[in-house]
């Protein structure tokens, strides 16, 4: 009895798991909220924070102040390859640190904000 | 005649499952829409980078200027489908050939803050909106 339930249980699963993809990708490193809480204003130097974080994947200069961009993003990527029709679709959302350097190269200020920890697997084609 | 309607209805369901066998969607989608009514909390002259950024996430983009920057926000969609005529091909032959219908369209939206040099927001204002990003097959 048990084992033909546990062959009905697998058929429906191979039934419903049939044509289905899942996929992810990512670029860049994710930004280590550990790290990020050592990094601290007026007191952090540049080379500290590259000691910590890695070299910025960007860097922005201004006569009087740098800022360095690190920047991560992660992407879902569920897809239906059905008999008839094939659906795919690819959630991307984006991680961005900046920090704020004077001439002296001292943390003069942070703007961070996290998103990827709301990408999804969501296989929704329309809306905005 | 019963006979016939049902002929015909059974030719024109192959047909259409044939021609759906080749029928792809597909939708990119880069960070969430950002609305106006999200941006009401925005006092000009008041609202600094830090409160937006809590709210919204961090910038895409930072412009330097020696007096003031600016914060880009962006997200977009992409849509694309394709119709592969070639499935048709099956019916007569066992090689199905390609022929593709295909049409892509990719909305790039922005909103960009003004600030100051201590990041106290002045003015912010959208970018036009696309709308190409619709689901069509016909690329003519």
């Amino acid at each position: 009895m048990i084992v033909r339930l546990a062959g009905v249980l697998l058929i429906v699963l191979a039934l419903m798991f049939s044509g289905c993809v899942i996929s992810r990708g990512r670029v860049g490193n994710p930004i280590d909220d550990n790290k990020l809480r050592q990094i601290q204003k007026g007191v952090t130097h540049r080379t500290q924070v590259v000691e910590l974080l890695g070299a910025p994947d960007r860097i922005n200069q201004a006569p009087d102040r740098d800022i360095f961009q690190y920047y991560y993003y992660d992407a879902k990527s569920p897809a239906l390859i059905l008999l008839a029709l094939n659906l795919l679709t690819l959630n991307v959302k984006s991680d961005n640190l900046y920090l704020f350097l004077d001439k002296q190269g001292i943390v003069q200020d942070i703007i961070y904000g996290k998103r990827t920890d709301q990408v999804d697997f969501s296989l929704r084609l329309w809306g905005p | 005649m019963r006979f016939f309607v049902g002929i015909t209805t059974t030719l024109v369901g192959v047909l259409c499952f044939f021609v759906l066998e080749g029928c792809t969607v597909r939708r990119v989608a880069f960070n969430d829409p950002i609305t106006a009514q999200e941006l009401e909390f925005v006092r000009l002259d008041k609202t600094t980078l830090h409160e937006v950024v809590e709210r919204l996430g961090a910038p895409e983009d930072i412009v330097l200027d020696t007096d003031q920057l600016v914060a880009e926000f962006q997200w977009s969609t992409a849509r694309s489908a394709s119709l592969n005529l070639g499935y048709l091909f099956r019916l007569i032959s066992p090689v199905s050939l390609p022929f593709t219908l295909s049409g892509t369209g990719i909305n790039i939206e922005r909103v960009q803050f003004v600030c100051d040099k201590n990041l106290v927001v002045h003015s912010y204002f959208f970018g036009r909106t696309d709308q190409h990003a619709l689901i069509e097959f016909w690329p003519f």
